[in-house]
């Protein structure tokens, strides 16, 4: 990661076009309405497009041309994509939406809302915020409110625990098997796509939650971007927990247009989740890993909603019982998914697929040393033990408790735990690259 | 501010000074308690650490990797020479590594050989990256009470350096596990004196191709080889730099060898090359692609025990004699 001040320009322009756009959208009606939300939206998507696909696409035309003997006269260009750049340019979009739909008054204020864009705790990886629900924060006066600042710091906290001692941790694991995926048992890449998948939850909810943390601590209320996801019952029910202002963001502005001219055609219905997940799989990276794990993920609640009609499993096991077999399955299905996000090609991707389906032999990789092993299995225990109370059992509080021994030592533990066995490698956070 | 506010802040600073004095004694007693736990390991890494820095008075000393871990059977060198052997080499380290404990034991104890178990990666940044953080885990129990640690973590890593001085559970960061339980009672590893033998063999399929050859070297990296040599040389110690074998796809050099190999001739030190030695180039010899087996290890270092005893009875006999007391 390298600070390039040059960089500030691009955050400049999609601020100064969005801030002139949304005033000229609220002046405006009619057909001259929608010209300016498309010039915005074509300012926004054409930096994002230019930064992150460019040469994604070049390549994939060099490859092309070269199948019928053509050189690409275009080259590839030499630059890094600005850090958040996909973050804050659908933030900005959702403003612009907004503003053309009657939700959201135009900004007068410039510094109110390039504050808006930038505001710093969710810069870099969002959540993506809607105008209505933070712009008028900045215009309240804040004061210091010592159960806000707590409530703010509780959440940081538990931010560092998923981030240091969950997240890093099983990176070190992961990093390990999927550096090297040719040389891995069935079930060794297994077990690392199992913890790849709660590492990448514990990295980005754990930023999220640092996130909302900080802003609360100064006063401003986030929107919620994770509701422990693995322990949805479904696989639908997952990524609705999942990156939510993400998913609420293609469900608002995609989804809900598109789905008013498929309404009474399930098939289209169908297809259309299909394309908001290739959509979110493209918005992740330029790399066809990506493309991949969006058609897979959404083809999986495509098949799991088939499925549910058409078989009608609640009538065969009772509600207990389809609650732990959909959190269990789902919670499968859901990790294969994103051994395409992590596999560093699809050829690595289709492999790892491929060992895990018929289980490879081999032993198991325990890493070096072997007893590091039983980390990766304690903070994997500690993190479900944790949302499992937190999922069913709300009043079951310790850092949230309102005994001050029992709460001050949920703060010690924690902390301790952290200086123990968290993993300081300085590691960035995963969504940082998006 | 408000008289409100002023109520909430203070509030907030004195439960916080509460919690920030909990936490300095609570990290003071569990430090203290790691600290003697770590002292009196049972075996393992942290043992042979410790025993290369503080304790050594073997003849001859063993370092590198996992792979030199397991093998060199030190049992061997001491049967084949009559000159007692110690194993310092560690899992996951490299050059950077070795170099630093080489010279914490040359102030206390000069062995008579030192051999140096390197790869053809060895002075690459990915292996000094790994390299530093084991090199970290190993030395920061001890910056707080031996200053040349202390400036060699000012050196090398002085972020890890400063968050040791403040916390003291921080330096046993990761260690927790190992000290609580016993690493013997986790990994069932019999130890020979630094020297851990691995048994039966993993190696299936295709001979997979060595990565990361053409990885260019780290300079920093380079000097610290340079500085190994140099230091051997120096205090004469007989040196020699050894690549044991490897089960891959043969492959003639790689940038970090031939950059050893210039190194080591500037300084008339031998570098005997084994990984694709026909002898040895055998699939049961070896636990997987990069580490040999118990047997593979036997067989090893036997031939390198007969080839160093040859070597030292053609050019400085005098070793042979007057062997420590160790073992």
């Amino acid at each position: 990661m390298d600070f390039i001040p040059i960089y500030i320009l691009v955050l400049a322009f999609t601020i100064v076009v969005d801030y002139f756009a949304g005033i000229l959208i609220e002046k405006s009606s009619g057909a001259k309405r929608k010209w300016y939300l498309r010039m915005s939206i074509v300012a926004n998507v054409g930096i994002l497009a230019f930064f992150k696909y460019f040469n994604f696409v070049n390549d994939n035309i060099t490859f092309v041309l070269k199948l019928f003997d053509f050189t690409n006269p275009v080259t590839d260009l030499s630059f890094i994509l600005p850090i958040g750049l996909s973050f804050h340019t659908f933030q900005a979009m959702s403003y612009t939406i907004e503003v053309s739909r009657g939700n959201q008054k135009a900004e007068r204020n410039f510094g109110i809302y390039a504050l808006y864009v930038m505001f710093y705790p969710q810069l870099v990886a969002g959540p993506i915020e809607r105008p209505q629900n933070i712009i008028n924060q900045f215009y309240e006066p804040k004061k210091f409110d010592y159960d806000r600042v707590v409530a703010g710091l509780k959440i940081v906290l538990w931010g560092f625990f998923k981030k240091l001692i969950v997240a890093d941790r099983l990176s070190i694991y992961v990093n390990a098997v999927y550096n090297n995926p040719y040389h891995h048992s069935g079930k060794t890449l297994f077990l690392a796509t199992i913890f790849f998948w709660l590492q990448i939850y514990c990295d980005f909810s754990g930023y999220s939650d640092i996130a909302i943390g900080s802003a609360k601590v100064m006063g401003y209320d986030l929107m919620e971007n994770f509701r422990r996801p693995i322990l949805g019952k479904s696989v639908a029910e997952k990524w609705n927990r999942w990156h939510i202002s993400l998913y609420t963001w293609f469900k608002d502005y995609v989804f809900a247009p598109l789905s008013k001219k498929a309404r009474r055609n399930k098939t289209k219905l169908l297809g259309l989740v299909v394309f908001i997940f290739l959509l979110s799989g493209i918005w992740h990276g330029a790399n066809w890993t990506f493309v991949f794990w969006g058609i897979f993920s959404g083809l999986s609640i495509v098949a799991e909603r088939l499925y549910k009609e058409k078989v009608k499993p609640q009538k065969y096991i009772s509600k207990t019982w389809m609650t732990i077999l959909g959190t269990i399955i789902s919670f499968l299905v859901c990790s294969l998914s994103c051994l395409f996000f992590r596999a560093l090609s699809v050829k690595d991707a289709l492999h790892i697929g491929k060992a895990i389906a018929t289980m490879k032999k081999g032993a198991l990789f325990k890493g070096s040393p072997p007893i590091n092993f039983y980390y990766f299995i304690i903070v994997a225990i500690l993190l479900l033990t944790v949302e499992l109370f937190q999922e069913y059992l709300p009043k079951v509080k310790v850092i949230g408790n309102k005994n001050v021994v029992i709460r001050y030592t949920g703060y010690v533990i924690v902390i301790m735990l952290i200086l123990m066995i968290g993993v300081f490698n300085g590691s960035q956070f995963i969504y940082f690259q998006f | 501010m408000t008289k409100e506010e002023i109520k909430h802040v203070s509030k907030f600073f004195k439960k916080f000074f509460i919690l920030l004095a909990v936490l300095f004694v609570l990290d003071r007693i569990i430090g203290t308690l790691l600290e003697n736990a770590y002292q009196n390991a049972p075996q393992g890494d942290i043992k042979v650490f410790a025993h290369s820095i503080t304790n050594p008075a073997e003849d001859i000393f063993i370092y590198g990797s996992s792979r030199a871990v397991h093998g060199y059977d030190t049992r061997i060198f001491t049967d084949s020479l009559a000159l007692s052997c110690f194993n310092s080499g560690r899992e996951n380290s490299n050059i950077l590594y070795h170099a630093t404990i080489l010279k914490e034991m040359l102030k206390k104890h000069k062995p008579k050989i030192v051999v140096l178990d390197v790869s053809a990666k060895e002075l690459t940044w990915r292996a000094a990256e790994n390299s530093k953080a084991v090199l970290a885990s190993m030395i920061l129990p001890y910056v707080r009470k031996d200053t040349s640690f202390a400036n060699i973590a000012r050196q090398l890593f002085p972020e890890e350096l400063m968050k040791a001085e403040v916390s003291k559970i921080y330096p046993y960061n990761s260690l927790v596990l190992s000290l609580a339980v016993g690493k013997h009672k986790f990994d069932k590893e019999e130890i020979y004196n630094g020297y851990v033998p691995i048994h039966g063999h993993k190696v299936k399929g295709k001979v997979p191709s060595f990565t990361d050859e053409n990885d260019k070297t780290d300079p920093f990296t380079k000097s610290n080889f340079e500085e190994f040599v140099k230091t051997a040389k120096e205090n004469n110690v007989k040196l020699y730099v050894i690549q044991s074998p490897i089960y891959v796809k043969k492959f003639k050099t790689s940038i970090s060898l031939d950059t050893m190999k210039s190194i080591l001739s500037r300084y008339n030190e031998p570098f005997w090359d084994y990984s694709f030695d026909t002898a040895f180039y055998k699939r049961d010899l070896f636990y997987d692609n990069l580490h040999l087996n118990s047997v593979g290890a036997e067989l090893f270092t036997r031939q390198l025990a007969s080839d160093i005893k040859a070597d030292i009875e053609k050019n400085d006999p005098s070793i042979l004699q007057h062997p420590n007391k160790a073992n």
